[in-house]
Protein backbone atom coordinates (compact mmCIF):
# COMPACT_ATOMS: atom_id res chain seq x y z
CA UNK A 1 0.00 0.00 0.00
CA UNK A 2 1.36 3.00 -0.72
CA UNK A 3 -0.16 6.78 -0.41
CA UNK A 4 1.22 9.82 -2.20
CA UNK A 5 -0.29 13.04 -1.51
CA UNK A 6 -0.50 16.55 -2.96
CA UNK A 7 -2.16 19.68 -1.80
CA UNK A 8 -3.87 21.70 -4.17
CA UNK A 9 -5.80 25.21 -3.62
CA UNK A 10 -9.19 24.00 -3.36
CA UNK A 11 -8.86 19.88 -2.19
CA UNK A 12 -5.99 17.61 -1.05
CA UNK A 13 -5.60 15.02 -3.52
CA UNK A 14 -4.30 11.76 -2.11
CA UNK A 15 -3.27 8.39 -4.35
CA UNK A 16 -3.99 5.24 -2.67
CA UNK A 17 -2.18 2.43 -4.41
CA UNK A 18 -1.71 -1.54 -4.09
CA UNK A 19 -3.55 -3.85 -1.47
CA UNK A 20 -5.25 -2.55 1.91
CA UNK A 21 -5.50 -5.42 4.03
CA UNK A 22 -5.53 -5.84 7.93
CA UNK A 23 -1.91 -5.18 8.02
CA UNK A 24 -2.25 -2.42 5.97
CA UNK A 25 -5.15 -0.12 7.39
CA UNK A 26 -3.76 1.33 10.27
CA UNK A 27 -0.89 2.81 8.36
CA UNK A 28 -3.54 4.14 6.13
CA UNK A 29 -5.96 5.58 8.98
CA UNK A 30 -2.93 7.34 10.32
CA UNK A 31 -1.91 9.09 6.62
CA UNK A 32 -5.30 9.40 5.67
CA UNK A 33 -5.77 11.11 9.04
CA UNK A 34 -3.31 13.29 8.85
CA UNK A 35 -4.84 14.63 5.90
CA UNK A 36 -8.16 14.67 6.86
CA UNK A 37 -6.78 17.21 9.54
CA UNK A 38 -4.65 19.73 6.99
CA UNK A 39 -7.66 19.50 4.40
CA UNK A 40 -9.74 22.78 4.67
CA UNK A 41 -12.83 21.73 2.38
CA UNK A 42 -12.16 18.38 0.60
CA UNK A 43 -9.91 14.97 -0.12
CA UNK A 44 -10.22 13.28 -2.82
CA UNK A 45 -9.15 9.61 -2.63
CA UNK A 46 -7.74 8.33 -6.44
CA UNK A 47 -8.45 4.53 -6.22
CA UNK A 48 -7.41 4.09 -9.82
CA UNK A 49 -4.08 1.88 -8.76
CA UNK A 50 -6.07 0.16 -5.69
CA UNK A 51 -6.20 -3.39 -6.13
CA UNK A 52 -7.44 -4.84 -3.39
CA UNK A 53 -9.45 -3.44 -0.13
CA UNK A 54 -10.92 -5.88 2.62
CA UNK A 55 -12.98 -4.07 5.72
CA UNK A 56 -10.21 -3.32 7.55
CA UNK A 57 -9.64 -0.19 4.77
CA UNK A 58 -13.09 0.16 3.95
CA UNK A 59 -13.60 1.06 8.08
CA UNK A 60 -10.78 3.87 7.69
CA UNK A 61 -12.89 5.75 4.75
CA UNK A 62 -16.08 5.58 6.67
CA UNK A 63 -14.28 6.88 9.63
CA UNK A 64 -12.63 9.69 7.33
CA UNK A 65 -15.30 10.37 5.36
CA UNK A 66 -17.50 10.66 9.23
CA UNK A 67 -14.86 12.87 10.05
CA UNK A 68 -14.33 15.31 7.45
CA UNK A 69 -18.21 15.84 6.50
CA UNK A 70 -18.13 16.72 10.91
CA UNK A 71 -16.24 19.06 9.93
CA UNK A 72 -17.93 20.57 6.95
CA UNK A 73 -15.25 19.21 4.81
CA UNK A 74 -15.88 16.28 2.12
CA UNK A 75 -14.26 13.03 1.48
CA UNK A 76 -14.58 12.02 -2.25
CA UNK A 77 -13.60 8.66 -4.21
CA UNK A 78 -12.24 8.31 -7.74
CA UNK A 79 -11.32 5.88 -10.30
CA UNK A 80 -12.65 2.60 -8.26
CA UNK A 81 -11.68 -0.37 -10.51
CA UNK A 82 -14.51 -2.90 -11.34
CA UNK A 83 -13.97 -5.03 -8.40
CA UNK A 84 -12.99 -1.97 -5.60
CA UNK A 85 -17.08 -0.80 -6.53
CA UNK A 86 -18.79 -3.98 -6.47
CA UNK A 87 -17.29 -3.81 -2.78
CA UNK A 88 -18.16 -0.15 -2.12
CA UNK A 89 -21.83 -1.21 -3.57
CA UNK A 90 -22.56 -4.22 -1.34
CA UNK A 91 -21.55 -2.45 1.68
CA UNK A 92 -23.76 0.47 0.48
CA UNK A 93 -20.53 2.71 0.52
CA UNK A 94 -22.33 4.13 -3.23
CA UNK A 95 -24.60 5.74 -1.38
CA UNK A 96 -23.34 7.71 1.64
CA UNK A 97 -19.87 8.31 0.18
CA UNK A 98 -19.07 11.29 -2.87
CA UNK A 99 -17.71 8.37 -5.60
CA UNK A 100 -16.21 10.16 -9.45
CA UNK A 101 -15.39 7.97 -12.22
CA UNK A 102 -12.54 9.19 -12.50
CA UNK A 103 -9.78 11.88 -11.50
CA UNK A 104 -10.30 14.58 -13.98
CA UNK A 105 -14.35 14.09 -13.69
CA UNK A 106 -13.78 14.76 -9.76
CA UNK A 107 -11.51 17.70 -9.79
CA UNK A 108 -14.16 19.28 -12.83
CA UNK A 109 -17.32 18.42 -10.27
CA UNK A 110 -15.47 19.38 -6.79
CA UNK A 111 -14.23 22.86 -7.99
CA UNK A 112 -15.56 25.65 -6.13
CA UNK A 113 -18.39 27.72 -7.69
CA UNK A 114 -16.64 30.50 -8.36
CA UNK A 115 -13.90 28.45 -10.33
CA UNK A 116 -17.19 26.54 -12.51
CA UNK A 117 -18.83 29.89 -13.23
CA UNK A 118 -14.95 31.47 -14.42
CA UNK B 1 -12.59 -24.01 -14.65
CA UNK B 2 -10.27 -27.08 -14.55
CA UNK B 3 -11.41 -29.29 -11.68
CA UNK B 4 -8.50 -29.51 -8.95
CA UNK B 5 -8.51 -29.17 -4.81
CA UNK B 6 -6.01 -27.48 -2.36
CA UNK B 7 -5.90 -28.13 1.38
CA UNK B 8 -3.19 -26.54 3.63
CA UNK B 9 -3.07 -25.17 7.10
CA UNK B 10 -2.14 -21.42 8.52
CA UNK B 11 -1.01 -20.06 11.15
CA UNK B 12 -2.84 -18.49 14.00
CA UNK B 13 -1.84 -14.83 12.91
CA UNK B 14 -2.88 -12.24 11.35
CA UNK B 15 0.16 -12.31 8.68
CA UNK B 16 -1.36 -15.37 7.20
CA UNK B 17 -3.91 -13.49 5.58
CA UNK B 18 -1.62 -12.30 3.08
CA UNK B 19 -0.85 -16.13 2.43
CA UNK B 20 -4.41 -17.04 2.14
CA UNK B 21 -4.40 -14.09 -1.06
CA UNK B 22 -1.15 -15.22 -2.51
CA UNK B 23 -2.52 -18.95 -1.99
CA UNK B 24 -6.00 -18.33 -3.52
CA UNK B 25 -4.68 -16.15 -6.56
CA UNK B 26 -1.78 -18.83 -7.35
CA UNK B 27 -5.45 -21.41 -7.04
CA UNK B 28 -6.97 -19.33 -9.38
CA UNK B 29 -4.11 -19.46 -12.13
CA UNK B 30 -3.65 -22.91 -12.03
CA UNK B 31 -7.61 -23.62 -12.32
CA UNK B 32 -8.04 -20.99 -14.52
CA UNK B 33 -11.03 -18.86 -12.21
CA UNK B 34 -11.85 -15.63 -13.32
CA UNK B 35 -10.53 -12.87 -12.05
CA UNK B 36 -13.59 -11.36 -9.93
CA UNK B 37 -14.22 -14.47 -8.78
CA UNK B 38 -10.55 -14.57 -7.07
CA UNK B 39 -10.74 -11.44 -5.71
CA UNK B 40 -14.13 -11.90 -4.36
CA UNK B 41 -12.73 -15.43 -2.35
CA UNK B 42 -9.68 -14.04 -1.21
CA UNK B 43 -11.67 -11.06 0.14
CA UNK B 44 -14.12 -13.49 1.79
CA UNK B 45 -11.32 -15.81 3.34
CA UNK B 46 -9.26 -12.58 4.37
CA UNK B 47 -12.31 -11.49 6.37
CA UNK B 48 -12.73 -14.82 8.14
CA UNK B 49 -9.33 -15.69 8.91
CA UNK B 50 -9.03 -12.35 10.01
CA UNK B 51 -12.05 -12.82 12.48
CA UNK B 52 -10.74 -16.42 13.73
CA UNK B 53 -7.63 -14.94 14.44
CA UNK B 54 -8.83 -11.59 16.30
CA UNK B 55 -11.20 -13.86 17.95
CA UNK B 56 -8.83 -16.53 19.10
CA UNK B 57 -7.38 -14.27 21.10
CA UNK B 58 -9.98 -13.85 24.09
CA UNK B 59 -10.39 -17.44 23.96
CA UNK B 60 -9.30 -20.45 26.10
CA UNK B 61 -8.40 -22.65 24.88
CA UNK B 62 -7.09 -20.21 21.74
CA UNK B 63 -7.26 -21.69 18.23
CA UNK B 64 -4.15 -23.63 17.77
CA UNK B 65 -4.56 -24.18 14.01
CA UNK B 66 -6.77 -23.25 10.73
CA UNK B 67 -7.32 -25.21 7.73
CA UNK B 68 -7.84 -24.43 4.41
CA UNK B 69 -9.53 -26.00 1.69
CA UNK B 70 -10.12 -24.81 -2.15
CA UNK B 71 -12.01 -26.82 -4.97
CA UNK B 72 -13.32 -26.33 -7.72
CA UNK B 73 -15.40 -28.15 -10.39
CA UNK B 74 -15.96 -26.90 -13.90
CA UNK B 75 -19.07 -24.56 -12.75
CA UNK B 76 -18.42 -23.73 -9.26
CA UNK B 77 -15.64 -23.23 -6.85
CA UNK B 78 -16.06 -23.84 -2.69
CA UNK B 79 -13.79 -22.57 -0.07
CA UNK B 80 -13.87 -24.22 3.75
CA UNK B 81 -11.98 -22.76 6.67
CA UNK B 82 -11.83 -24.74 10.02
CA UNK B 83 -10.41 -24.22 12.79
CA UNK B 84 -10.03 -25.91 16.53
CA UNK B 85 -11.40 -22.92 18.59
CA UNK B 86 -14.16 -22.86 20.59
CA UNK B 87 -17.81 -22.42 18.67
CA UNK B 88 -17.81 -19.03 17.21
CA UNK B 89 -20.49 -18.47 14.26
CA UNK B 90 -19.73 -15.28 12.48
CA UNK B 91 -23.14 -15.37 10.63
CA UNK B 92 -24.69 -14.45 14.17
CA UNK B 93 -22.88 -11.21 14.15
CA UNK B 94 -25.39 -8.57 13.67
CA UNK B 95 -26.00 -7.39 10.22
CA UNK B 96 -24.76 -3.79 9.20
CA UNK B 97 -27.53 -1.07 8.38
CA UNK B 98 -26.03 -0.39 4.90
CA UNK B 99 -28.76 2.03 4.15
CA UNK B 100 -27.78 4.51 6.96
CA UNK B 101 -26.76 8.06 5.98
CA UNK B 102 -23.07 8.08 6.89
CA UNK B 103 -23.08 9.64 10.18
CA UNK B 104 -25.34 6.90 11.37
CA UNK B 105 -22.96 4.09 9.74
CA UNK B 106 -20.90 1.69 11.96
CA UNK B 107 -17.86 0.78 11.11
CA UNK B 108 -17.90 -2.98 12.71
CA UNK B 109 -19.18 -5.88 11.05
CA UNK B 110 -18.40 -4.79 7.51
CA UNK B 111 -16.44 -7.77 6.95
CA UNK B 112 -18.88 -10.45 7.67
CA UNK B 113 -21.71 -8.90 5.51
CA UNK B 114 -19.34 -8.68 2.73
CA UNK B 115 -18.57 -12.52 2.77
CA UNK B 116 -22.63 -13.40 3.28
CA UNK B 117 -23.36 -10.84 -0.05
CA UNK B 118 -20.06 -11.54 -2.14
CA UNK B 119 -20.57 -15.52 -1.88
CA UNK B 120 -23.35 -17.36 -3.01
CA UNK B 121 -23.44 -19.98 0.06
CA UNK B 122 -22.27 -19.56 3.30
CA UNK B 123 -22.83 -22.38 5.53
CA UNK B 124 -21.44 -22.79 8.99
CA UNK B 125 -21.38 -25.99 11.68
CA UNK B 126 -19.67 -27.07 14.57
CA UNK B 127 -18.02 -30.52 13.71
CA UNK B 128 -16.66 -31.96 17.06
CA UNK B 129 -14.08 -29.67 18.26
CA UNK B 130 -13.83 -27.61 15.32
CA UNK B 131 -15.67 -24.83 13.81
CA UNK B 132 -16.57 -25.21 9.70
CA UNK B 133 -17.30 -22.82 7.32
CA UNK B 134 -17.87 -23.68 4.01
CA UNK B 135 -18.45 -20.89 1.08
CA UNK B 136 -19.25 -21.46 -2.16
CA UNK B 137 -19.53 -19.16 -5.80
CA UNK B 138 -21.06 -20.32 -8.92
CA UNK B 139 -18.75 -19.11 -11.99
CA UNK B 140 -20.56 -17.99 -14.99
CA UNK B 141 -17.95 -15.90 -16.90
CA UNK B 142 -15.61 -16.72 -19.39
CA UNK B 143 -12.14 -17.35 -17.52
CA UNK B 144 -9.39 -15.32 -17.47
CA UNK B 145 -7.09 -17.50 -19.34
Amino acid sequence: MTLDSEILPDLTLAKLSGQVDTLTATELEMKLGDLAEVTRRALLVDCSDLTYINSAGLRVFLIVAKKLETAGGLCAFCGLTPNVRLVFETIGFDRILKLYENRAVALEQMAPPQAQAA
Amino acid sequence: MRPGSLSTKLNVHLRETELVGKIVREFGQWHDVPEQTVFLVKLSLDELVTNIVVHSAGQVPCVREIVLRLTTNQHELWAEVEDDGCAFNPLDLPIPDVAAPLQDRSPGGLGIHLVRSLMDRVNYKRVGQRNLLVLSKKVTQPSAA
